[in-house]
């Protein structure tokens, strides 16, 4: 059975919220409740009450550039959900709160920091057959002013080749902890890419030098909800990643790696986590660097 | 047919799937999709005895809204329009999605096309069922199968427990 959020010893228990605590506050106009999703209707279908949509692709992802909309979209995006930089945000979607996650530290990386996610996402919210609704909430346009990000929660490419101990394209020194969240078939090259995923592949298989495979699964239970902190770090600690390492978690395009430095830099506090949502759609695809099968 | 609208009709069949139940007999039932990712579906098919008209067609599938609606959608034309086999191998997958609402389901392209694939992959079994039976190669299998004492189809239903 899952125990209560403050008995599984996180280092930052306030991160997350119970599904119970989402439907007391649904009505708190203090907080704003987003949902974000795999499943691009599922919100349409219903959802908690008060929510909004998040739409990763649209609303978080430049359509030019691969990148994220910039300082000026963020803070676009959250004046039209009348959010300002004091509001608390509650996130919660499908897929164990993949979409929640990523939406979750990217919020953060633009420097939002009353963010919470709730515990067993949809699913869990659905299984207690909780109250869905096809309202959508309107709320009074704020003012969010234009955030500075915080560059120490995000790394690129050419970072992730120094973290693995490479100097101009060659092997200089030792590598830093690297986690691969995928699953051990994307990790082992056997996949090029996730089952049903194909247009999200990349032209090699395999893992970045060095990297650790901790599918970002084993990071919770059967029901959705987030394990104990000392499960959780028996997990790392057993694969060589602990508390004070630099450590990079990576998957196919960033979205899984978020769920899992949700683990590592929210729950458990290890403080010098990094997510490369270039992944292995950039990874697999670039000329010259190091692959490991 | 503005967005909104447009969605409302996935909704709709998402939650209200026309054609979706087995077919027993039938000519094919051929499952598509990925198990592993969760969205999965089953074609049942009857083909027409001169081998060019739907006589009856139906779905079964678990997943995401785009991928079961898109399914329900396309079973639902085929029924009303009378489709025959020659209009769904010449659909093309962008016309499916088009059918659904580009804008919509332009980041699941897959999720869109599942139940026209499989559909068309039922087709292409259906037609090279025909060709082996053409050439007596099924009654071949059926007498080896019989030697061996391997019992296939409806008889191995009935088999059970």
């Amino acid at each position: 059975m899952t125990t209560n959020i403050e008995e599984r010893g996180y280092a930052n228990p306030d991160v997350l919220v119970s599904t119970d605590w989402v439907a007391q506050h649904k009505d708190d106009t203090s907080i704003r409740i987003m949902e974000s999703d795999e499943d691009v209707l599922l919100y349409e279908l219903g959802h908690v009450p008060n929510a909004v949509k998040v739409d990763w692709h649209e609303d978080l992802q430049d359509q030019l550039i691969r990148d994220f909309i910039g300082p000026e979209g963020f803070a676009s995006l959250m004046s039209r959900f009348g959010v300002t930089p004091d509001t608390t945000i509650v996130l919660y979607g499908d897929k164990n709160n993949w979409w929640a996650a990523y939406a979750y530290w990217f919020f953060k990386h633009m420097g939002h920091d009353n963010l919470k996610i709730m515990d067993g996402g949809r699913v869990k919210w659905e299984a207690e057959n909780r109250e869905l609704t096809r309202a959508v909430p309107s709320f009074e346009q704020s003012n969010y002013p234009v955030p500075t990000p915080r560059p120490e929660l995000r790394v690129f490419m050419a970072d992730v080749l120094e973290h693995i101990g490479y100097k101009d394209r060659q092997k200089a020194g030792e590598g830093k902890p690297l986690v691969d969240v995928r699953s051990p078939g994307e990790y082992s090259g056997e996949m090029t890419h996730m089952p049903d995923y194909p247009q999200e592949g990349a032209l090699r298989g395999g893992h970045i030098e060095g990297a650790r495979n901790i599918p970002w699964g084993k990071a919770v239970n059967e029901d959705g909800t987030f394990k104990t902190a000392d499960e959780l770090k028996e997990l790392y600690q057993s694969q060589g990643i602990n508390p004070d390492d630099e450590i990079v978690v990576y998957c196919r395009i960033g979205e899984r790696s978020s769920h899992s430095w949700f683990v590592l830099h929210e729950l458990l506090g290890y403080p010098k986590v990094t997510n490369y949502d270039g992944s292995w759609t950039e990874w697999g695809n670039v000329v010259g660097v190091p692959i490991e099968r | 047919m503005d967005r909104q609208e447009q969605i409302e009709i996935l909704l709709d069949h998402y939650e209200n799937p026309r054609h979706r139940h087995p077919i027993d007999p039938n000519d094919v039932a051929m499952p598509g999709g990925n198990p592993g990712c969760g969205d999965v579906i089953t074609i049942y098919l009857n083909v027409g005895e001169e081998g060019t008209t739907i006589s009856d067609v139906s779905f079964e599938g678990e997943g995401c809204t785009i991928s079961q609606a898109g399914a329900s959608i396309l079973l639902e034309m085929i029924h009303d329009e009378g489709w025959t086999i020659e209009d769904v191998v010449n659909l093309d997958y962008h016309v499916m999605m088009d059918i659904l609402g580009t804008d919509i389901v332009k980041t699941r392209p897959k999720c869109a096309t599942l139940a026209l694939g499989t559909l068309k992959a039922a087709i292409k079994k259906y037609h090279r069922d025909r060709m082996k039976e053409e050439a007596g190669l099924l009654d071949d299998l059926d007498k080896v199968n019989e030697e061996y004492g391997i019992v296939t189809g409806d008889e191995a239903s009935r088999s059970e427990g």
